[in-house]
């Protein structure tokens, strides 16, 4: 039976009904290998979200608007912006209302994780969270195939490569909200 | 009026030249001049946001104009009507929903967003342009 929405609130309540809730960085820890996400790159996320019956579209938002769910029913919908700010946002922004799509499920089975007014910094800390897990992930499959290349110059600059890629991959994933608001300043600027 | 030629007015009602509106909007002067000859598709709707603010109009009317927003019969609808259309769909038990939104509040236009996923979502229609 494919995974869904609802059976992973089920197996993350079961696993930490007695330390509860668990943390973002342990939901995101959950997350990936639940619905066999490694490294949430090549639209991993976008073919997951059409598995799960979620909805996703582009529209032009506001600015300030970066993204939205909706739930009706049983019927869920996601908007993400079509003007990107920062490499990765809609990723970053998808995790986000993933994540306010699964505080539905967990309120549901009458385990809320946080109060209503808490989602928004829960979300974008399990967005953050799950990149970092999706560049872990990344960073140890590449460094799997770069130890295997025989000539030793070659192996150093492969390794060395993906070390240092996956650093700088880190840090956006970390300063990613502060990036965006920085490129937001600096375009309000640039209209000054 | 076609998207080259409403750009084309707009400028000249605001009275600037290109090389004005190159320096509020961050936009070529050049680019803008293909814009408004038709020699090139309506922008990104980034650049449509720039160019709104240089021109002190709202985004929706260029967006609109540029073919961005699927009914351009949008016009009819008014921000009253948006928010009672919003105040109903939060008042529907069925209903939730979230944002990703930073360092502003949820205004008309993003309210409007929400009503129309939610019409998708629901199937119910609530957003009705004014008839002319």
């Amino acid at each position: 039976m494919s995974p869904t929405l609802e059976s992973y609130c089920h197996a993350v309540i079961c696993k930490y009904s007695e330390n509860w809730p668990p943390t973002e960085q342990k939901l995101a820890e959950e997350f990936l290998p639940f619905f066999s996400l490694t490294h949430l790159l090549d639209n991993q996320l976008f073919e997951l979200c059409q598995k799960l019956g979620v909805e996703i579209s582009f529209a032009a938002l506001p600015e300030g608007l970066y993204g939205l769910n909706a739930c009706h029913s049983n019927k869920r919908g996601i908007v993400l912006t079509s003007t990107e700010i920062v490499p990765g946002g809609n990723t970053h922004t998808l995790l986000h209302e993933l994540r306010e799509l699964l505080e539905y499920g967990f309120s549901d089975l009458g385990r809320p994780t946080v109060g209503e007014s808490g989602i928004e910094y829960h979300a974008e800390s399990f967005a953050q969270a799950a990149r970092l897990v999706g560049a872990r992930n990344l960073a140890a499959m590449l460094l799997t195939s770069a130890i295997e290349i025989e000539t030793k110059w070659k192996r150093w600059l492969a390794v060395g490569g993906i070390v240092t890629m996956n650093m700088a991959h880190i840090v956006g994933c970390f300063m990613h909200s502060q990036l965006e608001d920085a490129v937001i300043q600096q375009r309000r600027k640039q209209l000054q | 009026m076609s998207f080259p030629a409403y750009l084309h007015e707009l400028r000249k009602s605001r009275r600037l030249s290109l090389k004005q509106v190159e320096a509020k909007a961050g936009v070529s002067n050049a680019y803008l001049s293909q814009l408004e000859r038709g020699i090139r598709k309506p922008p990104h709707p980034e650049i449509l946001q720039r160019l709104a603010k240089a021109y002190e109009v709202p985004v929706e009317d260029l967006l609109a104009e540029a073919g961005f927003l699927e009914n351009k019969a949008d016009k009819g609808i008014t921000r009253e009507k948006i928010e009672k259309a919003f105040a109903h769909v939060v008042s529907d038990p069925q209903f939730r929903h979230g944002t990703r939104l930073k360092g502003v509040k949820l205004g008309p236009e993003a309210k409007r967003f929400v009503v129309e996923v939610y019409e998708k979502l629901s199937g119910r229609k609530l957003l009705q342009p004014e008839q002319p």
